[in-house]
């Protein structure tokens, strides 16, 4: 059992090489507010598990870098700027929901979508297809969920970007699927090039991939830090943490 | 980027097919039922029914304005469009574009259905050799260009008044509609002030014919297109600014 006192988050520390940067960020919307004076940095070349129960402000901490969303007060820097549409050509979101359209096959779904960015790496879509075994010719419409959620991590995986936002990618998936999927990041991931933000709340199959973790609840950090330390400082596995932090 | 234009803009045509293909079918199975009425019905009543259709199309248009748009949020596919590195008028002026090249395709249909329908019937008595006249066949076109322009003006305050509605939460129908009323305001009252700095733009000359006792009587009349002209150009402002809105404002 992990000592409550002990999981008081301490605020925001600075980390040198921060490629996104949240400085005191509250973001409201009418009736509630989905996060609040949040400070934080992200290291450059890390996977960042963002954990936390729904409505933590999860996915909106994820929008705000993909620049779907605007701070309400504070600012967000990604590459040291505000997200703009030079930010989104470095930034691939994965967002929870379908995005993809339902008329398009998958290989003219991965065409258009690949057309927009420079960084799209075509052979690494073609290998991503055949890894998760998605029909080319099939419409998105007629794929299942778990063929659907495939789909959406292939569009962003297939991309060189600096910057990859995933929200909840094993959401809904059957527990091979989330192998794969897992499988797919750890064999994709550029390390020290590439920065991962994951939010989900499948702990343990993603555990292994985390470099660093930032547990929301409601809208505000209550655990950030190094994967390797926290274990170390409060003696349990990330899956334990979790837990803790929701209890 | 030029690619990318077209990427979208193919997206958009690719969308529109299906569609349009059903509308194209049920366009065309409307003139060939029309068509078997031809001697059964009343002399040119299958034509005026026929050329009627044409009245549906600029509705047709401003629908679908809207519902472009509103499809890609309830499919959540702003996601997508939103996430693209692409300025915002990119995904305004493609859809604006397919929404025009459905409108042309339409019309161009019904016309030709129309033109056919009254050939067959005997052209009601109408004098053939007219219709070979230059002076009514640029009177049409002309006539054509400005209801397109004053079409093009009311699809961009839809478009505008439906992303507009996207900035709130709730009530968005009220908000679009009084946005809509507002934008439309402005973009007439804009018109009429810009129109005397137009006043250099030579008038549009329109000639009209009635037939009285089988002699035809050729009419000419003027139309001012400067507050048409200064209208485009308020809705112009209008695309550019609703353009801004969802690269920059709208949030999801």
């Amino acid at each position: 059992m992990v000592d409550e006192s002990r999981l008081e988050y301490e605020g925001g520390h600075e980390v040198k090489d921060a490629i996104i940067s949240f400085r005191n960020v509250t973001k409201r919307f009418p009736g509630a507010d989905a996060l609040t004076d949040v400070t934080v940095d992200v290291p450059k070349g890390q996977v960042i598990g963002l954990l936390g129960p729904n409505g933590s402000g999860k996915s909106t901490f994820l929008k705000l870098i993909a620049g779907l969303h605007r701070p309400t007060q504070g600012q967000v820097l990604v590459g040291g700027r505000v997200p703009d549409r030079e930010t989104k050509s470095y930034v691939a979101y994965m967002p929870e929901v379908d995005h993809i359209y339902p008329w398009m096959t998958v290989g003219r779904a991965m065409q258009f979508i690949g057309s927009f960015y420079k960084d799209w790496d075509a052979e690494r879509a073609e290998r991503l297809i055949d890894f998760f075994e998605l029909p080319r010719r099939n419409r998105v419409g007629k794929l299942s969920k778990g063929m659907r959620a495939k789909l959406r991590l292939t569009a962003v995986l297939a991309r060189a970007s600096s910057i990859i936002l995933l929200d909840e990618p094993l959401s809904g998936i059957d527990p091979p699927s989330r192998i794969r999927i897992v499988d797919a990041l750890l064999s994709e991931f550029d390390s020290g090039e590439q920065t991962i933000i994951l939010s989900t709340h499948e702990v343990m199959e993603t555990e292994s991939l985390f470099d660093r973790l930032i547990f929301l609840v409601n809208g505000q950090i209550r655990l950030e830090g190094d994967v390797e330390e926290l274990r170390r400082r409060y003696g349990t596995s990330v899956q334990g943490l979790f837990k803790e932090v929701l209890a | 980027m030029r690619s990318a234009y077209l990427q979208l803009l193919g997206k958009e045509l690719q969308q529109a097919v299906s569609t349009a293909l059903v509308f194209i079918l049920l366009i065309v199975a409307w003139f060939a039922f029309l068509t078997t009425r031809i001697g059964v019905w009343p002399n040119l009543l299958p034509f005026g029914l026929g050329i009627a259709t044409l009245g549906f199309v600029p509705f047709w248009a401003l629908w679908r304005t809207f519902y472009s748009f509103r499809q890609e949020w309830t499919g959540d596919h702003m996601y997508l469009l939103l996430s693209l590195p692409v300025p915002g008028w990119y995904a305004t002026s493609t859809k604006l574009i397919v929404a025009m090249i459905e409108l042309f395709i339409y019309s161009g249909i019904i016309l030709g259905g129309s033109l056919l329908l009254f050939t067959a019937d005997g052209l009601g008595g109408f004098p053939v050799e007219l219709l070979r006249e230059q002076a009514l066949f640029s009177t049409s076109l002309k006539a054509a260009l400005v209801q397109t322009l004053g079409l093009v003006i009311l699809m961009i305050v839809i478009q505008f008044s439906y992303l507009f509605s996207r900035l709130v939460s709730r009530r968005r129908g009220l908000m679009m509609i009084l946005v809509g009323l507002v934008s439309s305001w402005f973009v007439f009252r804009v018109g009429g002030w810009i129109a005397p700095l137009l006043d250099w733009i030579p008038p549009v000359k329109l000639h009209g014919i009635q037939i009285d006792a089988g002699v035809v009587y050729m009419h000419t009349a003027y139309l001012g297109v400067a507050p048409i002209i200064g209208s485009f150009a308020a809705a112009l402002l209008l695309f550019i600014i609703g353009s801004n809105v969802l690269e920059r404002d709208i949030e999801l």
